[in-house]
């Protein structure tokens, strides 16, 4: 059967919801086609039982039940406190204050134990970079500071610098190995990583450069398969 | 005083008089609408409540023309619904108990009674739509309402509810036909 482009006008003309040129336009066309005079037929059909049946449906509730009328007819408006000068949703606010005023003080709680927690997490984070940096002084990145250690790992991501005393440092450099490929600090410095296996990894390492990538992306499943093929492709690219 | 009392109470209160008048001239249209959109004549009920509710707090004598006042009840009734079914399916997941009221629901097997009338064929017919199907063809077919009026309750397109609602109608039509024949 073929339906044509008024196909879809049909349930609108049948139930007589088109403008009246709409509506001459798909009359012109049921005249000379068949297969939708009578898709309108059964839709006409159709559209009849069902109007009827759902406007005489008997099993359906006429009324809300008495208290549900009642708690809607109490029902007071939102903006009576309007009138009295207070607009409503500030007025529930000013309600509302023992709870603003408890979830700020939590706020403030919680930004003071930050403040006190941080100073831990900083120093604890420095002696890891510490370590790293001692691992480090075997190249040529000699860092004199601590804290410049953090400006590298902040710059990590940016700059697709291998080093990181952290997993999140790990992972961007397994997921930048693509394009690292040819860096080769990038894989020399990883067996240092404080976090590796240290015995394996600089065992590997002093072997060849490939494992040096492959070991941190061991023990973090998800940027494996993405490092794991990495030194293979120059290969497969020279070949 | 009390002549002074009885005057003076219907002028203080027009706007009540009006939000009573409204309730009165939608429950039971919007009643219809939910208990078939939902299938529940009991969370109909808390659905048309919550609506009613929310046009007695929001309704100014002003704020909005009465043609204005249709759809908006449909899209908040439909809200409402949308929000109670959601959460009976939450607390049906607990309980493992169906949402669907037993008193509205049509026979489970078309050759179960003795004589299937065809309201319980377009019922069963009807729960084979969409959601947004069923709206529509609720919106058009059951509470008369205009294209226009349909956009605005249901937030589409005038064109998409066109669509909608030409979609729905050839399904019911097809499995009527398709009922009747066997």
């Amino acid at each position: 059967m073929n339906l044509h482009e008024h196909e879809q006008h049909l349930t609108a003309y049948l139930l007589g919801d088109l403008t009246p040129p709409e509506a001459e336009a798909v009359r012109r066309h049921l005249a000379g086609c068949a297969g939708c005079r009578d898709e309108a037929r059964l839709l006409g059909q159709s559209l009849g039982v069902l109007r009827d049946t759902l406007r005489e449906d008997a099993r359906v509730p006429d009324r809300l039940t008495p208290e549900r009328l009642a708690a809607v007819l109490a029902t007071r408006p939102a903006t009576e406190s309007a009138r009295r000068g207070k607009p409503g949703w500030l007025f529930r606010r000013h309600r509302m204050s023992p709870l603003f005023a408890t979830l700020t003080g939590l706020a403030a709680t919680l930004v003071i134990l930050a403040g006190l927690l941080f100073p831990a997490v900083s120093s604890s984070r420095r002696s890891a970079d510490r370590i790293g940096a001692a691992h480090r002084s075997k190249t040529a990145f000699e860092l004199s500071e601590v804290d410049a250690t953090d400006d590298l790992l902040a710059r990590s991501d940016a700059t697709d610098m291998p080093f990181s005393g952290q997993v999140d440092g790990v992972q961007a450099l397994a997921s930048a190995e693509m394009s690292l490929g040819d860096i080769a600090p990038a894989r020399e410095l990883a067996p240092a990583d404080p976090f590796a296996p240290a015995p394996e990894a600089r065992r590997m390492s002093a072997a060849s450069a490939r494992p040096a990538s492959a070991a941190p992306s061991a023990s973090l499943p998800p940027p494996a398969p993405a490092a794991a093929p990495a030194p293979a492709r120059p290969s497969d690219r020279a070949s | 005083m009390t002549p002074g009392l009885e005057t003076a109470a219907p002028q203080a209160d027009p706007r009540e008089q009006r939000i009573a008048a409204l309730v009165a001239t939608y429950q039971q249209p919007l009643l219809r609408y939910a208990t078939r959109l939902l299938n529940n004549a009991t969370l109909a009920q808390d659905a048309v409540q919550n609506a009613l509710i929310k046009l007695c707090r929001h309704w100014q004598p002003n704020q909005a023309a009465d043609d204005a006042i249709r759809p908006w009840l449909y899209r908040v009734t439909h809200n409402e619904a949308v929000d109670l079914v959601r959460h009976e399916e939450r607390r049906r997941r607990h309980q493992q108990r169906c949402c669907d009221d037993p008193s509205l629901e049509p026979p489970a097997a078309p050759g179960a009674m003795e004589r299937e009338d065809r309201q319980d064929q377009v019922m069963r017919a009807l729960r084979t739509l969409t959601a947004a199907e069923r709206q529509v063809v609720l919106l058009r077919l059951q509470q008369g309402l205009s294209y226009d009026e349909m956009a605005a309750a249901t937030g589409r397109p005038r064109g998409t509810v066109g669509a909608l609602l030409h979609t729905a109608v050839k399904k019911l039509a097809r499995t009527i036909q398709h009922e009747e024949v066997t």
